[in-house]
C-alpha cells in the first residue's frame, strides 16, 4: 500500500475535525497570529541593522601636517585593512564643497574659509559582512596609523539603537520559544484527551494486531492537519490585519514603533508559519507515539 | 499448532488461575476449552494471544514461545490470528465493513481487495445487505456474525473464540457454531472456551477441561 493512501486513510480515521480538534486548530491559529507578529518583529530589528550597518561610515581625519600625498599612502593601508570595503580620500576643497551642499544652516560660515587650513580625510567604507565589532576594530587599527588625528565611526550614536534591535530581537526569540511551547504542550494535551476518548478502539487495534505505526499514524496525522488549519487560519488573521485601515493602524498602534519596519506577513513569511504550525501539531502529537510498550 | 508445557499462571494478587497445564492441539482440529466459571479460560486464551505472559511454562502457538515475544512480536502474532470476543468489541459508530475491515487495513492491504473480501466474508455470515449499517444497529446475534467475519476476513490460522454463544439464543448460537465450523472445514484452527453442556456433548474434536487451579484434558492431544 502506498504511503500516500497510507496517509490518506490515517488522515480518514484521524477525524481531525472534533470539538477537540476545532480546540486544537483554533489554538494553533492564535499562536500562528503571535508567531507572525513576533516573525515581524524579528525581520524588522534585522532590516534596521542592515540599514544602519549599511550606511555606516568611517570618517578618517588626518593630522594637519598631512599633505595629499601622504593621504594617499594612509589611504592605501586602511585599505588594507580587514573588513575593509572602500577608501576614498577626500580633499579639504572637496569636503568644503560637500558641506555647503548639504544645504546645512551654517555652510555661509565656510565661505571664504581657506581650504589649506582643512585636514585631508578618508570617507572608509566597511563590507557589508562586516560586524559592529569589525568595524570597531577597524576604527581602532585605523587610530594606530601614523598621521591620524582622529577616527569617527558614529557607533556611540548607533549604539541605543543597536541595544535596542537585540532587545527586540530577543524579546521576539523568547515570545517565540514560549509560544512554541506552550502550543505543543496545549497540542499534546488535547491529543492525550483525544486518545483517552478512544481508548475502546486503540484497545481493538492492539487485539487484531495492528502495528504501532498504524495506531500511532493517523493521531500524527490529525496533528499535522491541526497545524495546517490552524496556521491557515491565524495566516488569515494577520491578511486582515495588514489590510485593516492604515489610518486607524497609524494612529492605534503607530506610536508604538514610529518608524520600525513592521511588516506582517511580509513575503515568505506565510510558508514559514505554516511550517512551524505544521511542525508544533506534530510535535504534540508526537507524544503518543511514547506510549507504552506493555500496552499490548 | 498449539503446545503447553507446565503453563502456569497467577495474578499479582496471587490468585492461582492456571496450574501444571498441560496440552497439544494438532493443526486444523476444532478444540473446546470448557469448565466452571473461574477456572482460567479466558485466561487461558489471552495467554494464547499475548495479552499476558505465564508465570512459568511454556506455550508454544505455531511453533513459537508466546511468552519470549517482543510486544511488536505479539502483535505481528496477533495479525495471523482471529479473536472473537464475549462482548463484541466492535467500534458502535463505524459501519459494519469498516469494522470488519479494520485487519485488513492494519495489514495494508489495497482499498479495492480490502471491499471485494469484506463483501465475500459478509455474503459468508449473511450480512452482505448490513455492510454499510452502523453496527449500533444490529442485534446482538448480528454484532456477534460481524465480529466473527472480522476475526476470519484475513484467513487467519488460528481463531480464538472466547465464549461467542454466551449471549445468544440457542439459534443465533447454532449459527454462529456453523460459521466456526465452516472456518474450520476451511483449515483454521479454532480454539473456543464454552460452558454450554449441550455444545461439549455434541462435539467430536479435542476438549480442554479446566478446573479451579488445575486441568482434565479430554480427548486433547497427548
Amino acid at each position: 500500500m502506498s504511503l500516500v493512501w497510507q496517509f490518506y486513510h490515517a488522515c480518514k480515521q484521524s477525524r481531525p475535525f472534533t470539538r477537540m480538534g476545532i480546540l486544537a486548530s483554533v489554538t494553533l491559529g492564535i499562536c500562528t497570529l503571535l508567531l507572525g507578529f513576533t516573525l515581524a518583529l524579528l525581520s524588522g530589528s534585522h532590516l534596521v541593522e542592515t540599514r544602519l550597518r549599511d550606511a555606516t561610515r568611517i570618517a578618517v581625519y588626518l593630522s594637519e601636517e598631512t599633505d595629499g600625498a601622504l593621504a594617499n599612502i594612509i589611504a592605501r593601508k586602511v585599505q588594507a585593512l580587514e573588513h575593509v570595503s572602500s577608501v576614498t580620500h577626500v580633499a579639504p576643497e572637496k569636503a568644503l564643497e560637500q558641506f555647503k551642499r548639504m544645504g546645512s544652516p551654517m555652510a555661509d560660515l565656510v565661505d571664504g574659509v581657506d581650504p589649506t587650513w582643512m585636514p585631508h580625510t578618508l570617507d572608509v567604507s566597511p563590507q557589508a559582512s562586516a560586524t559592529w565589532e569589525d568595524i570597531q576594530h577597524i576604527a581602532n587599527e585605523i587610530q594606530k596609523i601614523s598621521g591620524v588625528e582622529m577616527v569617527d565611526t558614529g557607533l556611540p550614536d548607533h549604539m541605543h539603537i543597536i541595544a535596542s534591535i537585540h532587545a527586540a530581537r530577543m524579546t521576539g526569540f523568547i515570545i517565540t520559544s514560549i509560544v512554541f511551547g506552550a502550543t505543543a504542550l496545549l497540542m499534546a494535551i488535547i491529543m492525550r484527551l483525544t486518545m483517552l476518548s478512544r481508548t475502546k478502539e486503540l484497545q481493538i487495534l492492539r487485539m487484531i494486531g495492528a502495528s504501532r505505526f498504524y495506531i500511532t499514524m493517523p493521531f500524527i496525522a490529525a496533528g499535522c492537519v491541526w497545524g495546517f488549519s490552524g496556521s491557515c487560519l491565524g495566516i488569515i488573521l494577520l491578511w486582515l490585519f495588514r489590510h485593516i485601515d492604515t489610518h486607524i493602524a497609524h494612529q492605534w498602534i503607530g506610536p508604538l514603533w514610529g518608524d520600525f519596519p513592521f511588516d506582517i506577513l511580509a513575503q515568505g513569511h506565510a510558508p514559514i508559519l505554516i511550517a512551524l504550525g505544521v511542525s508544533i501539531g506534530f510535535l504534540g502529537s508526537a507524544s503518543v507515539l511514547r506510549m507504552r510498550e506493555n500496552q499490548t | 499448532m498449539l503446545r503447553a508445557f507446565h503453563l502456569h499462571h497467577s495474578y499479582a494478587s496471587g490468585q492461582v488461575a492456571l496450574h501444571d497445564v498441560n496440552f497439544h492441539i494438532e493443526h486444523g482440529d476444532f478444540a473446546l476449552i470448557t469448565g466452571p466459571s473461574g477456572a482460567g479460560k479466558s485466561t487461558l486464551l489471552k495467554l494464547i494471544y499475548g495479552a499476558m505472559r505465564p508465570s512459568s511454562g511454556q506455550l508454544l502457538v505455531a511453533g513459537i514461545h508466546v511468552g519470549s515475544l517482543k510486544p511488536s512480536g505479539i502483535l505481528a502474532l496477533r495479525r495471523r490470528m482471529g479473536i472473537v470476543f464475549q462482548d463484541f468489541r466492535l467500534l458502535e459508530e463505524c459501519s459494519v465493513q469498516e469494522n470488519i475491515a479494520l485487519p485488513l487495513e492494519s495489514i495494508g492491504f489495497a482499498p479495492h481487495a480490502i471491499a471485494r473480501k469484506c463483501l465475500h466474508i459478509a455474503h459468508g455470515v449473511g450480512l452482505a445487505q448490513h455492510l454499510h449499517m452502523p453496527v449500533a444497529a444490529l442485534s446482538g446475534g448480528e454484532q456477534q456474525r460481524v465480529a466473527i467475519a472480522r476475526a476470519l476476513v484475513h484467513d487467519p490460522i488460528l481463531l480464538l473464540a472466547d465464549e461467542p454463544t454466551g449471549s445468544v439464543d440457542e439459534i443465533m448460537g447454532e449459527q454462529l457454531m456453523a460459521l466456526l465450523r465452516h472456518a474450520n472445514v476451511r483449515g483454521t484452527t479454532v480454539i473456543m472456551t464454552t460452558h454450554n453442556p449441550r455444545l461439549i456433548a455434541q462435539h467430536t474434536g479435542p476438549v480442554l477441561r479446566l478446573d479451579v487451579g488445575t486441568h482434565h484434558p479430554t480427548r486433547c492431544a497427548a
